[in-house]
C-alpha cells in the first residue's frame, strides 16, 4: 500500500514539473531567441574574423587578446577594482545595516537608496562640483594651505570607488538589514549567556546565520562593479585616465570600431571568469552554511 | 472543474494574452512608422510612391538624355532657343492660349511658328513692354512726348481700341528723375478692373492703377507678380503673397527666401515660384507644401547663384509655364561690344524644362543608408533616376538635417555599428566625412574596396588623386570622399617678406619659435594673432601624421621640435603675447603675419570667394592692414597640407547591386554634380572645380579670380593626409592644454605627455 502510495506521489510530482515547465516555456523562448542563442551566435566569433567573410582562425582571437595592451590594463584595472570595491561596500554595508538594526523608523534605511533613484548625470553634476579642481572640496582645503588636489585626475581611482559606494552601499545595506531583521530575538537571548562581546555575537552568530544572504550581496556587488561604466563614461568619456580603464571600456570602444571578434572574446571572458567566481562563491557559501 | 480544466483554461488565455501582445505591437510599429518626426532616429524612406498606378498619371514622355531640341526637352547647354534682345522690349515675353510671344522684327510674333500676331509699326519706338491678356487683347506701354500712356488692340486689328494715359505714372518717373523712362517698366499685365505695372527702381514696385489711370494701390520690394481672375499673386524678397487689390489684408502668406520670378498657370490652377534652387509648385489657396519640380545644377546642366545670374553669369529674366508640364526660363546675356562708344549687344536664350510627375514603379533597384537628409544626395538621387529612368533608389535617413545629425552622431554611430554587423545597411552608405569612424572602417571587409574602380574612371585624370590616394590604408579605399575642406588662414605677405619668412615652408613649430625669438629682439612684427587655443590645435592637426603613425599605431610625441614648440607656446601664451584683435592694444604692437581664422572653403554656405575676399577687404580696411588668403601651414616633415573629406560613400560588401552602386558613385564625381551647389566643400573633380570657379567669377575681376584658383591649386596639389581623426587629436591635446593653461606649476609636461600617450596607447589598441 506504502510502496502504490509512493509510486502516485512521484508521478504526481513529474506531472506537476511537466506542467510548471508549460508555463514557464513562454519566458524560457524569450531567453533563449534573445539572450542564449546570441550568446552562442558570439562565442562562435570568437574563433572567426572579418565582417562578411567569416574566417576560421582557430584561438587566434584569444592569443591576441591577451597579448593586447588595452586589454590587459582593462582587466587588471577591472579585477583591481573589484577586488578592492567588492569588500568595502559589503563591510560598509554591513556595519551600516548593524547600526539601523535598533532604529525603529525605516526611513533611515530606505534613505539610503536615494543615489539609485536620483539620474546619473544629476549625481554627477554634484560630484563634480564636490571634487573638481575648483570644486567645494578643494575650496574648503584651500583655506587650510595649498591643497589644491587633482581628484578626478591623479585620484581618479580612488574618485571611482567613492562613486561606486554611493551608488551601491544603499541598496547592499537593505539586503543586509532585511537578512539581519529575519534573525530571531531567541539567538542572541542564548549567546548572552556566554557573552557579552557584541563583535563576537556578529562573528560567530549573526554572520553564519546571513552567510547566504552575504553570498548574494557580494554576487550582486560585483555585478555592479561593471555598472559603474555609466557614470565613468559621464565623466570622462570613452578613453578614462589610464587607471580606471576597465573592460566595459574596451568592449563598447571595440563595439564602435566594429571589431566584433574581438568584442565577442573579451565578453565571453568576462562572463566566463564571471561564472566562475559565482561558482566559487556558491562554493564557499555551502561550506560557511550554518548546522 | 477539474484541475486539467483550469490548467487549459489558463493556457489558452496565455496564449491568447502572447498573440494579442505581439499583434498589438506590430500594428503600433506599424503606426509609429507612419507618424515618424524628424526626432525619431527611425530610418526614414525617401522617394516612396505607391506602385499602383493612378488614373491622374501623366502621359508618357521622352527624359532622354540626348540632344534636345527646344521642342521636347530639357534644360542642358545644348537646348536652347536664342534671340537678340538689345532693345529692352524685346526681352518680354508673354503667352495667349497656351502659346508664348515675342517681339521680332518690330512685330509680335508667336515663338515657335514665328506666325505675326501683331505689327508694332511706329509704335515700337515708344513702346516699352507689352502683354496679351487672356482676351487676346494686345497692351502697350507708350512712352511719348514725356507722357506714359496704354493702348489696347483687338486681335488682329492696328487701331487701339482703348487709351489709358497714366498721368500719375508720369508724374512719378519726373519726380524719381527717372533717366531712361523706356526702362522703367519691366512687366504689365491687366484685368478688365486693373493694370499691374512693376516699376524699377532700386527696389521694384508693384504699382495697381485702375482703368482711369489712377493709381490704386503700391507694393514696394516686389520681386514679381502674376495676376489671376479675383487676385494677384506677389512675389517680395521674403513672401508669396496672395492679394486682393481692394483688399488691405492679403488673403494668405508665405516666408519664401531666395525666390525671383513667379507665373500662374490657368491651366494647372497652380503658382510656380522660380527660386535660386529651382522651381516650386504651390497650390492656390497656399495650404498645401511646396512641390519641388526642377532643381538647378540637378536637372540642368547650370547652377544658379544668390543674384539669380546662371553658372555662367547670365541673368534669369523670364518664366512661362504651359499646360504641356513645359517650364520656359529666359537667360539674357550682355556681351559688351565697344567699350567707347559703349555698345552692348542682349541675347535671350530661352530653355524649355518638361518636369515629371512622380511616377509609380513596382520596388526600389537598391538603397542608399545615410545619417541625415542630405541635400546634395536627394539631388544627386533625382538626377540619377532622371538619367536612367528604370532605377528607383531608395534613401533610408535617420535624422532630417545634418545638423540634428551632428547632435546625435555618437548615437548614431552605435545603432549603425550594429546595422553593419547584421548587414542592415542598404547597398550604399553615405557618412558625414568630417566624423567618420575612418580607420575602424578601414580594417574591415564590411565594405568594398573601391582603388581599382576609381582608377579606371575615364574622369581619373581629373580627380584629386592626392586626395583619393591619401584616404587609402594599406592600398585599399574603402570610402569615397566626394569633396573636401581644407582650412585656410589670413596672412600677411608683405610682413612675412619683410622678416625674411617663407610661408611655402613655415611650419606651426618654426613660427612659434620665430615668434620667442621677435619678442626678445622686441619686433614690432608678430607671427600669430591667437589667444583662443587656435595655435595649439593646429600644430596638432597640422602634424597628426608625425605625431602618430595609425599604420604601426606608435606615438611619437617626445621628438624635440615638438616638446620645444609645446614649451614655448606655454611661454608665449603666459606672457601675453597673443592679442585676438589688433585693436587690443598693448598686447599688439605691429603687424601681424597670420590671422587665426578657423574655418574651410564650404561651396554649401554658398559664401564664394569673392564674398570671402570682400569681407577680408573690410576688415584690412578697418585694421589697416593688408591680408590674404592662404592656405594651411604644412606639418614640419611632410611639408605638406591636410584636408579632410566633407562626405564619403561606401559601398557595403553585402550588396547584390554592386555594380549599380558604383555607377551611382561614379556619377557623383561626374562634373554634373560635382559643381552642384549642395556639394560641401571644394570638389574632388578638379576640372568640375575649376569650371566652376571660372563661371563664379566671369565678370570680377581677373586678379580675385586667379588668386582665388592659385589658392585651390596649391591646395589640391599639396594634399598629404585626407583623414580626420578628432578623438586622436582630443586624446592628446585635452592632457596638454591642461598643462598650458596651468599657472600653479604643479602639473609638469612630462605628465601630461604621459597622459597624452596613455590616451593614445589605449585608443591605438583597443
Amino acid at each position: 500500500m506504502s510502496k502504490k502510495r509512493e509510486i502516485s506521489l512521484k508521478s504526481y510530482r513529474r506531472r506537476r514539473e511537466n506542467k510548471g515547465l508549460l508555463f514557464i516555456l513562454p519566458s524560457l523562448l524569450g531567453v533563449s531567441i534573445f539572450y542564449i542563442i546570441p550568446f552562442f551566435r558570439s562565442l562562435g566569433y570568437t574563433f572567426t574574423q572579418g565582417i562578411v567573410h567569416l574566417k576560421f582562425v582557430y584561438f587566434k582571437n584569444f592569443t591576441d587578446l591577451f597579448q593586447n595592451s588595452a586589454f590587459q590594463t582593462a582587466l587588471k584595472n577591472t579585477g583591481i577594482f573589484i577586488l578592492a570595491g567588492v569588500p568595502i561596500l559589503i563591510l560598509l554595508s554591513l556595519t551600516l545595516s548593524l547600526l539601523l538594526e535598533k532604529e525603529s523608523r525605516h526611513w533611515k534605511r530606505f534613505a539610503l537608496l536615494t543615489p539609485m533613484v536620483i539620474p546619473g548625470a544629476a549625481f554627477l553634476l554634484g560630484f563634480r562640483s564636490m571634487f573638481d579642481s575648483y570644486g567645494a572640496v578643494n575650496t574648503i582645503l584651500s583655506k587650510f594651505g595649498d591643497f589644491n588636489t587633482d581628484f578626478l585626475g591623479k585620484h581618479s581611482f580612488l574618485m571611482l570607488i567613492l562613486i561606486y559606494l554611493i551608488k551601491n552601499v544603499g541598496y547592499v545595506t537593505v539586503i543586509f538589514s532585511g537578512a539581519i531583521s529575519t534573525i530571531s530575538k531567541e539567538y542572541l537571548e542564548v549567546f548572552r549567556l556566554e557573552s557579552s562581546s557584541g563583535i563576537s555575537y556578529v562573528r560567530r552568530v549573526l554572520l553564519p546565520l546571513i552567510a547566504p544572504m552575504t553570498f548574494f550581496a557580494v554576487v550582486i556587488a560585483i555585478m555592479d562593479c561593471f555598472k559603474v561604466y555609466r557614470e565613468m563614461y559621464i565623466l570622462y568619456g570613452d578613453i578614462p585616465p589610464k587607471e580606471i580603464y576597465m573592460l566595459q571600456h574596451f568592449m563598447n570602444n571595440n563595439f564602435l570600431k566594429l571589431n566584433y571578434q574581438r568584442l565577442s572574446t573579451a565578453a565571453f571572458l568576462v562572463v566566463a571568469v564571471i561564472s566562475f567566481l559565482i561558482w566559487l562563491l556558491l562554493r564557499l557559501q555551502n561550506r560557511f552554511r550554518p548546522e | 472543474m477539474n484541475n486539467k480544466i483550469k490548467i487549459g483554461i489558463l493556457s489558452g488565455l496565455l496564449l491568447v494574452i502572447i498573440i494579442s501582445g505581439v499583434l498589438l505591437l506590430k500594428h503600433k510599429d506599424n503606426r509609429q512608422e507612419e507618424n515618424l518626426t524628424s526626432a525619431n532616429p527611425t530610418p526614414i524612406t525617401e522617394n516612396q510612391t505607391s506602385p499602383t498606378k493612378t488614373e491622374s498619371q501623366e502621359p508618357e514622355k521622352s527624359y532622354k538624355l540626348d540632344t534636345i531640341s527646344l521642342s521636347t526637352g530639357k534644360f542642358y547647354e545644348e537646348n536652347y532657343a536664342e534671340l537678340d534682345v538689345t532693345d529692352e522690349i524685346k526681352a518680354s515675353i508673354s503667352i495667349f492660349n497656351d502659346k508664348l510671344y515675342h517681339i521680332e522684327e518690330r512685330q509680335i510674333r508667336q515663338l515657335d511658328t514665328k506666325e505675326v500676331y501683331f505689327e508694332l509699326g511706329s509704335y515700337y519706338q515708344n513702346c516699352c513692354c507689352f502683354s496679351i491678356d487672356q482676351r487676346g487683347i494686345v497692351w502697350l506701354i507708350i512712352y511719348e512726348n514725356e507722357e506714359f500712356y496704354i493702348l489696347g488692340f483687338e486681335p488682329n486689328t492696328t487701331e487701339p481700341k482703348k487709351k489709358i494715359m497714366l498721368s500719375e505714372f508720369t508724374q512719378r518717373i519726373q519726380n524719381d528723375n527717372y533717366m531712361y523712362p523706356l526702362s522703367s517698366v519691366s512687366k504689365m499685365q491687366i484685368d478688365e478692373k486693373y493694370i499691374y505695372m512693376q516699376y524699377r527702381l532700386a527696389s521694384n514696385f508693384l504699382l495697381i492703377f485702375d482703368h482711369s489711370g489712377n493709381l490704386v494701390r503700391e507694393i514696394e520690394n516686389c520681386s514679381d507678380f502674376w495676376i489671376e481672375q479675383e487676385s494677384v499673386f506677389v512675389l517680395t524678397d521674403i513672401t508669396l503673397s496672395r492679394l486682393i487689390v481692394e483688399e488691405e489684408q492679403s488673403l494668405w502668406e508665405k516666408t519664401i527666401f531666395g525666390s525671383c520670378l513667379i507665373y500662374y498657370s490657368t491651366a494647372f490652377d497652380q503658382i510656380f515660384v522660380l527660386t535660386r534652387n529651382g522651381i516650386e509648385r504651390y497650390d492656390k489657396e497656399g495650404l498645401s507644401e511646396p512641390k519641388t519640380l526642377m532643381q538647378f545644377g540637378t536637372d540642368t546642366s547650370y547652377t544658379m547663384d544668390d543674384s539669380f545670374r546662371l553658372s555662367d553669369g547670365r541673368l534669369i529674366v523670364n518664366f512661362i509655364v504651359t499646360s504641356d508640364a513645359s517650364i520656359y526660363i529666359g537667360a539674357k546675356e550682355v556681351k559688351i561690344i565697344s567699350e567707347d562708344p559703349f555698345l552692348v549687344q542682349e541675347t535671350l536664350t530661352l530653355y524649355r524644362h518638361q518636369w515629371k510627375e512622380d511616377e509609380p514603379f513596382d520596388e526600389y533597384t537598391y538603397t542608399i543608408t545615410a545619417p541625415y537628409k542630405d541635400p546634395f544626395l536627394v539631388q544627386a538621387i533625382r538626377a540619377y533616376e532622371t538619367r536612367h529612368p528604370d532605377i528607383h533608389i531608395k534613401l533610408e535617413y535617420t535624422y532630417e538635417t545634418r545638423e540634428e545629425y551632428l547632435e546625435h552622431f555618437l548615437d548614431y554611430e552605435q545603432a549603425f555599428s550594429l546595422r553593419i554587423m547584421t548587414g542592415d545597411i542598404g547597398d550604399i552608405v553615405m557618412w558625414g566625412g568630417q566624423i567618420f569612424p575612418y580607420s575602424s572602417i578601414c580594417k574591415t571587409d564590411a565594405f568594398l574596396d573601391l582603388r581599382q574602380r576609381v582608377k579606371e574612371l575615364e574622369i581619373y585624370e581629373d580627380l584629386n588623386q592626392n586626395v583619393l590616394e591619401n584616404m587609402e590604408i594599406n592600398q585599399q579605399l574603402y570610402a569615397l570622399p566626394i569633396s573636401m575642406w581644407y582650412d585656410y588662414i589670413w596672412v600677411d605677405e608683405e610682413t612675412a617678406e619683410r622678416n625674411g619668412i617663407d610661408l611655402e615652408t613655415l611650419t606651426y613649430a618654426k613660427a612659434i619659435e620665430l615668434s620667442v625669438q621677435w619678442r626678445k629682439e622686441e619686433r614690432a612684427d608678430r607671427i600669430f594673432d591667437d589667444n583662443t587655443g587656435f595655435i595649439l590645435k593646429k600644430l596638432f592637426s597640422t602634424n597628426l601624421p608625425q605625431l602618430v603613425d595609425l599604420e604601426t599605431r606608435s606615438i611619437h610625441l617626445r621628438q624635440d621640435w615638438f616638446l620645444k614648440a609645446l614649451e614655448q607656446y606655454k611661454e608665449l601664451l603666459h606672457a601675453r603675447y597673443f592679442s585676438n584683435s589688433k585693436n587690443d592694444g598693448p598686447y599688439l604692437m605691429g603687424n601681424r603675419i597670420i590671422k587665426a581664422v578657423s574655418g574651410y572653403r564650404d561651396r554649401s554656405v554658398q559664401i564664394s570667394y569673392v564674398q570671402e575676399e570682400a569681407f577680408l577687404k573690410r576688415f584690412n580696411n578697418e585694421s589697416q592692414i593688408n591680408q590674404k588668403y592662404h592656405p594651411d601651414l604644412c606639418g614640419e616633415y611632410a611639408r605638406n597640407i591636410r584636408v579632410y573629406p566633407a562626405e564619403v560613400y561606401l559601398i557595403s560588401s553585402r550588396s547584390t547591386h554592386k555594380e549599380e552602386a558604383w555607377d551611382f558613385l561614379s556619377f557623383l564625381l561626374d562634373p554634373i554634380m560635382q559643381k552642384n551647389s549642395d556639394l560641401k566643400g571644394v570638389a574632388v573633380n578638379i576640372k568640375a572645380e575649376k569650371e566652376l570657379f571660372d563661371a563664379q567669377y566671369r565678370g570680377y575681376n581677373n586678379t580675385v579670380n586667379e588668386e582665388g584658383w592659385k589658392m585651390l591649386e596649391k591646395v589640391y596639389k599639396a594634399v598629404d593626409f585626407s583623414y580626420w581623426e578628432p578623438y586622436l587629436i582630443m586624446d592628446m591635446m585635452t592632457p596638454i592644454s591642461k598643462w598650458v593653461e596651468d599657472t600653479t606649476g604643479k602639473l609638469t609636461l612630462e605628465d601630461a605627455l604621459t597622459q597624452a600617450e596613455q590616451n593614445l596607447s589605449l585608443r591605438l589598441n583597443e
